[in-house]
């Protein structure tokens, strides 16, 4: 499979139909040789439709394809087979052939009507099963195989083919996670190793992200972007092309970006509630991490929310800013300011309802406990987030767990789980609304 | 960026030098095959010495024997003409002409049920036999032609006819890139009857040949000849020889047209041709035959389930089979009321109907095809 001549791929202007209804007028880009290229884009914008062009299963109303140097048109079916493997995104196995006799006929367009396979054709089989782990399956019928097993049975069949390019459709989207994973390395190694061509279209933007040298992003019957999988993968592109708010970031692991999709008219800001109904105000006190969820929860219920002292970079202060709240904040790592804390004290004095996240208590932030015991003093609600046990959140030698005793005594409600939150929440903001005077 | 590792991806199974595939699967290939061929010539042999004539054992291996060079010194002495004339110009042209009838109608049958990927598949079921007992009965009737033979109107109107009818049901059959089963059937339900009652009409208006068009219709081999035989051989051995040229094609039809066509398959072309050649060996089965059911069914069928679905070794032992089940059938039909004959489709039906109607409920419970 190595050595072989390389060929990257052109479209150019291309336009097709299904009967009246043009999947794409116009459409052009190139694919680079020995490279993963992800197609992304959302149902209905073609991905399907372009791999069939790719290989003469449509026919062009205008436009050209080039292999390489070659014109598509100039190519029958059967000298495309040679160069050119597709695995379709789903394929049922009815009869009873063996997993070599079908990975086997991935050699046809290699022989002449008038051989059989010779013994090179069963040793690049064997070498295609080799590569996808189906060598102890090559006696096994096909229908006894698993879906995963059955898709690397295709996968070996383009395999044997020996293509320049390979073409694949939603590879994965039938797979396990751990056959997600692995299929695609194989497909980057192909690339690395043989340097096959690889295109494949992705239904899951992060296995997009995480296995294609470059993306195209389809839409609307065009390309809308294409590159590396960070210019293509903004919130912007996604917004066009799939009508949805997404966050994207880039995972602290992999390097590669990492999209997060969020519900229609949540992202940004802090929802305005509905006119004419009142709003619940909450100050969140929390830090670590355990505001997560919690202020999308109570943003999502539209309360008007407030957090402090949140230290900056910290996971909650990510998530206050993203959701667009106002947020009192201290540098990292350093004890929480006299400021600080006072303005931490007038937010407090403005709201309705204060929360205590299951925060661990140290030095650096025991001026946030004390914050919520003022607040219980100055005569507010107060809700403690007590997930878990307090002693093993304190990190000040006793000091902060006196403090925290003394909140319930002092009339806090305590909640043991994100159920009685949500619940204590709900029921806060029905009194506001029943209270408020009727307009 | 990427930090994946290289070397063996999937968790692979060891690798064993020693391990051939085709090796042992050569073997009970043969085996099939051989024994098939055995069969075939065993009930050959048999078939020779039943008959109302009441020839005795030793009579016919006398004749035999006498026709073949190395053994006539064995057994010596000649045969009555009287008695010759049964062996070699009634029964045996007979008997061959049958296995050469159950050898296309079974190739047609695999090749029909590889190119709509469906084993309910066959001449009879499609219709195309009605469409080639059409053009038969169009060829005796308005050509007054003697019967099949080499490009005579009634050949080539059984070809067109069959031609006709197997493309009408292909393409009533269709849906999109799929055949429907349910839609196969009834096609080819609709297609025959509407072709037999055309067929039906002609004798009606020719009433003097009508006679012996409904006879031949019934299907049988009861007026077969050495001139049937040379006649009809040279389209079956190209019909055959097409077929046998395009297996390989055919097995990847199997995976769906689409795949098919990934793969390197010309599917116009495939279906061109395959629909030519399954037409040419239902047109010389039934201008020699006329319309003989199911056999194209069963056979290939039942092989399947030794042979498996690869179309190279299922077209030959499939051909085999069908003469040996049409062969068989002939003797039972002549036999079994003797001294009236049944007709052989009688036997056939007999057979393949209550078959048919097993894979429709097995069908329809599996929904899985071939």
């Amino acid at each position: 499979m190595a050595g072989q001549a390389r060929a990257g791929i052109t479209v150019e202007n291309l336009s097709c139909r299904y009967r009246e209804e043009y999947i794409f007028s116009g459409l052009g880009f190139s694919v680079k040789k020995a490279r993963v290229t992800g197609i992304i884009g959302p149902n209905g914008s073609g991905k399907t439709t372009l791999l069939r062009c790719l290989v003469k299963l449509l026919p062009l109303e205008t436009g050209r394809v080039f292999l390489g140097e070659e014109d598509l048109a100039n190519l029958s079916v059967r000298e495309i087979a040679a160069r050119v493997g597709v695995v379709p995104q789903r394929w049922e196995a009815n009869f009873a052939f063996t997993v070599g006799d079908l990975v086997l006929m991935g050699r046809f367009p290699h022989i002449s009507r008038f051989q059989r396979e010779s013994a090179g054709d069963y040793e690049v089989a064997r070498r295609a099963m080799e590569i996808t782990g189906l060598r102890h399956l090559a006696d096994r019928p096909v229908t006894e195989l698993s879906g995963g097993e059955l898709q690397r049975v295709v996968i070996a069949q383009a395999l044997a083919q020996t293509p320049e390019v390979l073409l694949l459709d939603e590879p994965t989207s039938h797979l396990d996670l751990n056959y997600q994973i692995e299929t695609g390395e194989l497909l980057q190694e192909l690339c690395r190793n043989s340097g096959m061509t690889v295109v494949a279209v992705f239904h899951d933007l992060n296995l997009a992200a995480r296995y294609c040298d470059e993306l195209i992003l389809l839409a609307h019957g065009r390309v809308l972007a294409q590159g590396a999988a960070a210019e293509v993968l903004t919130a912007e592109n996604l917004q066009r092309a799939y009508g949805v708010k997404a966050r994207v970031e880039k995972d602290f692991l992999t390097g590669r970006p990492f999209v997060m999709l969020l519900p229609p008219g949540k992202e940004g800001e802090n929802t305005p509630a509905p006119a004419g109904r009142e709003v619940l105000k909450v100050h969140l006190i929390g830090g670590g991490g355990v505001l997560a969820g919690i202020l999308w929860e109570l943003s999502s219920l539209g309360c008007r929310l407030s957090a402090g002292v949140l230290h900056r970079l910290d996971r909650d202060w990510e998530a206050a800013r993203e959701l667009g709240i106002t947020v009192i904040e201290e540098a990292p790592f350093r004890p929480v300011g006299e400021t600080v804390h006072r303005r931490n004290l007038e937010m407090i004095k403005e709201a309705d309802l204060v929360l205590l996240g299951n925060i661990p208590v140290g030095p650096v932030n025991l001026k946030n406990l004390e914050a919520a015991a003022a607040a219980l003093e100055a005569g507010k609600e107060l809700l403690v987030c007590n997930f878990t046990p307090f002693s093993s959140r304190d990190f000040t030698n006793g000091k902060a767990a006196a403090i925290y005793e003394e909140l319930q005594t002092a009339g806090a409600v305590f909640l043991a789980g994100p159920e009685e939150l949500a619940a204590a929440v709900r029921r806060r903001i029905k009194q506001k609304a029943a209270a408020a005077p009727d307009r | 960026m990427s930090f994946s590792k290289s070397g063996g991806i999937y968790p692979g199974g060891e690798i064993n030098p020693e391990e051939r595939q085709p090796a042992r699967k050569g073997w009970s290939k043969g085996i099939l095959f051989g024994g098939l061929l055995l069969l075939l010539f065993s009930l050959m042999g048999l078939a020779l010495t039943v008959g109302p004539a009441g020839l005795s054992f030793a009579t016919v291996v006398k004749g035999v024997a006498g026709r073949l060079p190395g053994l006539r010194g064995l057994f010596p002495g000649e045969l009555g003409i009287i008695e010759e004339k049964i062996l070699f110009e009634i029964r045996l042209p007979r008997i061959i002409l049958s296995v050469l009838v159950g050898m296309a109608l079974a190739t047609a049958g695999a090749v029909y049920q590889g190119l709509f990927r469906n084993p309910m598949a066959d001449p009879y079921v499609l219709g195309a036999s009605s469409g080639a007992a059409l053009g038969a009965t169009i060829g005796f009737a308005v050509f007054s032609g003697r019967h099949f033979s080499s490009l005579s109107p009634v050949s080539v109107l059984a070809f067109a006819g069959a031609l006709l009818a197997t493309v009408l049901v292909y393409n009533l059959a269709r849906v999109g890139r799929r055949v429907s089963l349910t839609v196969l059937l009834l096609a080819g339900i609709a297609v025959s009857t509407f072709l037999s009652s055309l067929t039906s009409m002609l004798m009606i208006l020719q009433g003097t040949e009508m006679q012996r068009i409904v006879f031949w219709l019934m299907g049988g081999f009861s007026a077969g000849r050495w001139s049937h035989v040379f006649d009809i051989l040279p389209f079956i051995f190209l019909g055959f020889g097409a077929v046998m040229l395009y297996a390989r094609d055919l097995n990847l039809m199997l995976l769906g047209e689409e795949k098919a066509h990934q793969l390197g398959v010309n599917i116009p072309r495939l279906r061109v041709v395959l629909a030519f050649s399954a037409s040419l060996l239902v047109a010389a089965a039934v201008s020699v035959s006329g319309i003989i059911g199911f056999a194209g069914l069963v056979v290939p069928h039942m092989l399947r389930l030794v042979t498996g679905p690869d179309h190279r070794r299922l077209i030959p032992v499939s051909a085999l089979a069908g003469g040996v089940f049409l062969l068989a059938a002939d003797t039972v039909a002549r036999t079994i009321l003797a001294p009236t004959e049944l007709p052989v489709g009688v036997i056939t039906a007999f057979l393949g109907a209550p078959f048919f109607i097993y894979l429709l409920r097995k069908g329809k419970k599996a929904g899985t095809m071939l």
